[in-house]
């Protein structure tokens, strides 16, 4: 009974609910993936050029995702 | 001031999965950096929030936000929905903005989902005063890299 009472509790500590966090803070939480920009994180960089015009730069970008490996 | 602007490489392999109007958002974003920098977010059309804001007290991914400099962008796709003080929308380009300096890294684009797991939809008030969508772009996560 107090384990499971404990459990309840820590749930609430860990994971309150969306409305209680925007009570908190006035504003909706945005959820990070950590999994997944853990793995973007590691990736490459890669620069853009300034100055690029508009379709340039849609074009490098497309350039670019083709050098993975 | 250069106002420089980086990706990374799973960033832009998601690019080319997205719609040419949901690229242009990003693109939008990009030619607004390199002019603007992020000194003022007005210049923005979008909010322009670091990441472990909202978060409740002790959430663990305020740590993991701060740690890695974790700012986003709400991107105006498919459209932009007016809030109090800002536009939001469902989807959001995540990026890193260190020390608040003039170089900014794309990290990842995906929809706003809030942390507990449930799909963000905007207070009913702001739907109502919200825009019609003007393009019937797809939000399938199939279609990109998902959320």
């Amino acid at each position: 009974m107090t384990n499971e009472r404990h459990r309840t509790l820590d749930r609430q500590t860990v994971v309150p609910s969306d409305e209680a966090a925007a009570r908190e803070t006035g504003e909706q939480p945005v959820v990070i993936d950590v999994e997944r920009m853990a793995v973007a994180l590691a990736g490459e960089s890669i620069s853009i050029p300034r100055g690029l015009g508009r379709e340039e730069l849609r074009a490098y970008l497309v350039a670019a995702s083709k050098t993975a490996r | 001031m250069t106002f420089t602007v980086a990706f990374k490489l799973q960033f832009a392999q998601e690019f080319t999965r997205f719609p040419p109007d949901q690229q242009d958002r990003v693109l939008d974003f990009v030619q607004l950096f390199e002019k603007h920098g992020l000194g003022d977010f007005s210049k923005y059309p979008g909010k322009v929030a670091p990441s472990w804001s909202g978060l409740p007290a002790g959430h663990p991914n305020i740590g993991y936000a701060q740690a890695n400099d974790l700012w986003h962008y709400h991107m105006g796709y498919p459209v932009f929905t007016p809030g109090p003080k800002y536009q939001t929308s469902d989807w959001l380009i995540h990026f890193q903005w260190v020390a608040r300096g003039t170089h900014i890294e794309l990290v990842d684009c995906y929809q706003h989902y809030t942390y507990s797991g449930a799909f963000y939809m905007p207070p009913a008030k702001a739907l109502a005063s919200a825009p019609a969508p003007t393009q019937s772009a797809s939000s399938d996560p199939s279609s990109s890299a998902g959320a």
